[in-house]
């Protein structure tokens, strides 16, 4: 998208705001709420509009304690189970202990970890999730919060797919058995 | 095993069960992992 610079008394049109307005930043693309089943999986979310997307998880509730919440790709219907994610985390908790997590596996966790369950517990994710549907390394920043040791903790740190592959959409699922509820928004970055 | 499913160039989002080759492909399941 141009740069526009407006000077002292020019109009603003319609056809400026649609352009220079409307369009700019995050480009809602769509969203949902996941609830009574064990994953949501979703697909053709990311297309070549965007390189860059934003995943809001907010609201996350677990009908099973014990359970940490994790990311997989997918392509064409298929969840992509790779052995090829790496992630890591530094976790503070609100009582001042530490609960750092990481893992070279067959998904990626968005460091939410629930250790309890109850329509109070709610947990958090804001990623950033860059170049899924491009031919390049995928990566995932990631701050989440979940509820550990009777208290919050707040995670920061990122996931990445170690190998160049596109990518269409995603799935998120639990670590272990047992229901899982959210709400989830996809955001895309404007190129340009 | 039911899950839900979107797909985004339809817009629209169902609940079924998994195929058997989408259960052999999941990973195990880690309760009580951290």
């Amino acid at each position: 998208m141009a740069i526009k610079t407006f000077t002292t008394g020019e109009v603003l049109t319609a056809a400026d705001t649609n352009t220079y307005l409307a369009n700019s930043g995050l480009v809602y693309i769509t969203g949902g709420t996941q609830s009574g089943s064990a994953a949501l999986n979703a697909d053709g979310v990311f297309t070549s509009t965007y390189l860059n997307y934003r995943l809001e998880l907010t609201a996350v509730e677990q009908s099973v304690a014990n359970n940490a919440v994790r990311f997989n790709f997918r392509s064409g219907g298929s969840t992509n189970f790779n052995n090829t994610y790496e992630y890591a985390y530094r976790g503070l908790r609100t009582n001042g202990t530490s609960g750092d997590t990481s893992a070279a596996t067959t998904f990626a966790e968005i460091g939410i970890y629930m250790a309890t369950y109850a329509n109070t517990m709610l947990g958090s994710a804001a990623i950033d999730i860059q170049g899924p549907q491009a031919a390049q390394t995928s990566f995932g920043l990631v701050n989440a919060i979940g509820y550990e040791g009777g208290v919050y903790q707040m995670r920061n740190g990122g996931f990445v797919y170690n190998d160049v592959t596109s990518f269409d959409g995603f799935r998120i699922s639990l670590s272990g058995s047992g229901n899982i509820a959210f709400k989830w928004q996809l955001y895309g970055y404007r190129k340009a | 095993m039911i899950e839900t499913f979107y797909d985004a160039t339809t817009d629209t989002t169902i609940q079924r069960e998994l195929t058997a080759e989408e259960i052999a492909s999941l990973p195990e399941l880690e309760q009580n992992e951290e």
